[in-house]
């Protein structure tokens, strides 16, 4: 683990093994990501950094041949303990993914959709969309007209309208999946501003395969290989002195 | 290997700095050379030469900040591109210290106050010290580039000595006051040479290792 690695943990991932049917996609990860932080996850395609993601949140539960061995804690709590609420841990550890995925409905019934389901009162909707609009910075751009579809606005508003989406039932953590990939240089300067600000009230994991991203807005980076973790440290650490000559190759590109 | 056209530029960087390195020493070499047989047309040719190592010094700069804008050098190829920016500017600093040596040659007037013992050994310390960061810059040596910067104890040992005793030799004697002032700043000089080689030990140290050492 880094050296002054003082700030209090949220989420704790201890010998973590994963496999599809008989093949092994995570081998004996373990990793301790601070609360309010930005953690990238960085590695070549295939690595497994999706498949560690995922089962942050159990997104692996849908996938029938997945299993999974070790332990992860989210806020001090076994999220794969018998008694857990999917959907609740779901709702607490919130995702977005690589191509933007509006709902094919208004802007306004995209964010309140959440909201809704989880049972949050009729006359705190306007409030709960227009707070998350905010938060997701896209406010400014739409709020005289959220009740257009939402896939009519453009990439980049688009996958901020699903940050918000996801900011709308209040999670702890937040899951992103390349959430630039999609995108022009200026929305992903958007989120990447986004992801900055959140993270006073979130904590926040990101995979991504722009290393610059990486080294811009993460406070941590954990470097992937073949399913192992092959080193986790300060983002300035990796990028300045890696450890590991594995780590080192991949980041200045000389991989392979 | 991927990345041809990159680890071409820091290829390029790097024997561009070893070039440098070996002018900055030349001028060096020449200037306590000149100094000591008072051969006015060598400290002259230090004088002139002071332009090509000007001139390494920019080819360098400008192959750092391509390196920086074009290929988002990180991680240890980060450390040896801006390592090699400030060893540059140590090198030209040495060399312009080489100028100011050689200066001082061309105005002396007559003979030296004293046969020059003392200047010479330590211009060999500086000038050896110099030729070995050099070479730990060129092999990633950390130990040498550590055991290099020690001798620098060594500079500051004959400095002050020197320094004690042209100043008495003033004292007695006010006719040599101009010519031993000369010398003063000669030793002042090579004192700081020998300051700037090690701040290339610990480039190097650097460079090899992510550590940030004070070596001086
Ligand atoms: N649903 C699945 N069923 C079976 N195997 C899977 C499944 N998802 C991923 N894998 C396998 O697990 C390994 C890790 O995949 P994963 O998607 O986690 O990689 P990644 O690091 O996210 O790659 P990329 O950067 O390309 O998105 C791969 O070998 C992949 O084929
Ligand atoms: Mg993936």
């Amino acid at each position: 683990m880094p050296d002054n690695y003082d700030d209090s943990i949220e989420i704790k991932v201890e010998n973590l093994d994963l496999w599809y049917g008989d093949n092994q996609a995570l081998y004996d990860v373990s990793i301790d990501i601070p609360k309010n932080s930005v953690t990238a996850l960085i590695g070549p395609s295939g690595c497994g950094k999706s498949t560690f993601l995922r089962c942050l949140n159990r997104m692996n539960d849908l996938v029938k041949s997945c299993r999974i061995q070790g332990q992860v804690h989210i806020d001090g709590q076994n999220i794969y303990s018998k008694d857990i609420d999917v959907v609740g841990l779901r709702k607490r550890v919130g995702m977005v993914f690589q191509k933007p995925n509006p709902f094919p409905m208004s802007i306004k019934d995209n964010i309140a959709y959440g909201p809704r389901i989880h049972g949050a009162p009729k006359k705190d909707i306007d409030t709960i969309v227009e707070e998350a609009l905010r938060s997701g910075a896209l406010w400014d751009e739409v709020h005289e007209r959220i009740g257009m579809p939402a896939l009519d606005l453009s990439g980049g508003q688009q996958q901020r309208l699903c940050i918000a989406r996801t900011l709308a039932v209040r999670p702890e953590v937040l899951l992103f999946d390349e959430p630039c990939s999609a995108l022009d240089p200026i929305s992903t300067a958007k989120i990447e501003d986004l992801i900055l600000q959140l993270k006073k009230n979130y904590t926040i994991v990101i995979v991504t395969h722009n290393m610059q991203q990486a080294a811009r807005i993460s406070d941590y980076t954990g470097f992937f290989l073949t399913g192992k973790l092959v080193e986790f440290d300060r983002t300035e650490q990796i990028f300045e002195s890696p450890k590991e000559k594995a780590t080192e190759d991949y980041i200045t590109g000389r991989f392979g | 290997m991927t990345r041809t056209r990159y680890q071409e530029m820091l290829d390029r960087l790097k024997r561009d700095v070893i070039q440098m390195g070996k002018l900055s020493q030349t001028a060096v070499h020449n200037s306590v050379k000149a100094l000591k047989e008072l051969d006015m047309e060598l400290a002259q040719k230090v004088i002139d030469e002071d332009e090509v190592i000007d001139d390494c010094e920019l080819k360098i700069e400008k192959g750092v900040s391509q390196l920086i804008a074009l290929q988002n050098p990180t991680a240890g190829d980060m450390r040896f591109v801006t390592s090699c920016l400030k060893i540059a500017i140590d090198l030209e600093r040495m060399s312009d210290l080489a100028v100011n040596i050689a200066e001082i040659t061309v105005n002396i007037e007559g003979d030296h106050i004293k046969p020059l013992v003392d200047i010479p050994k330590m211009a060999d310390i500086a000038d050896n010290m110099l030729e070995q960061a050099m070479i730990a810059f060129e092999n990633n040596y950390i130990d040498l580039a550590k055991a290099t910067a020690e001798r620098d104890d060594e500079i500051d040992r004959i400095y002050y000595a020197t320094e004690k005793e042209l100043i008495e030799m003033m004292i007695d004697d006010k006719d040599i006051i101009t010519n031993a002032s000369h010398l003063l700043f000669v030793l002042r000089h090579l004192e700081r040479i020998g300051d700037h080689a090690c701040n290339i030990c610990e480039s190097v140290v650097y460079i090899a290792s992510g550590k940030r050492t004070d070596l001086n």
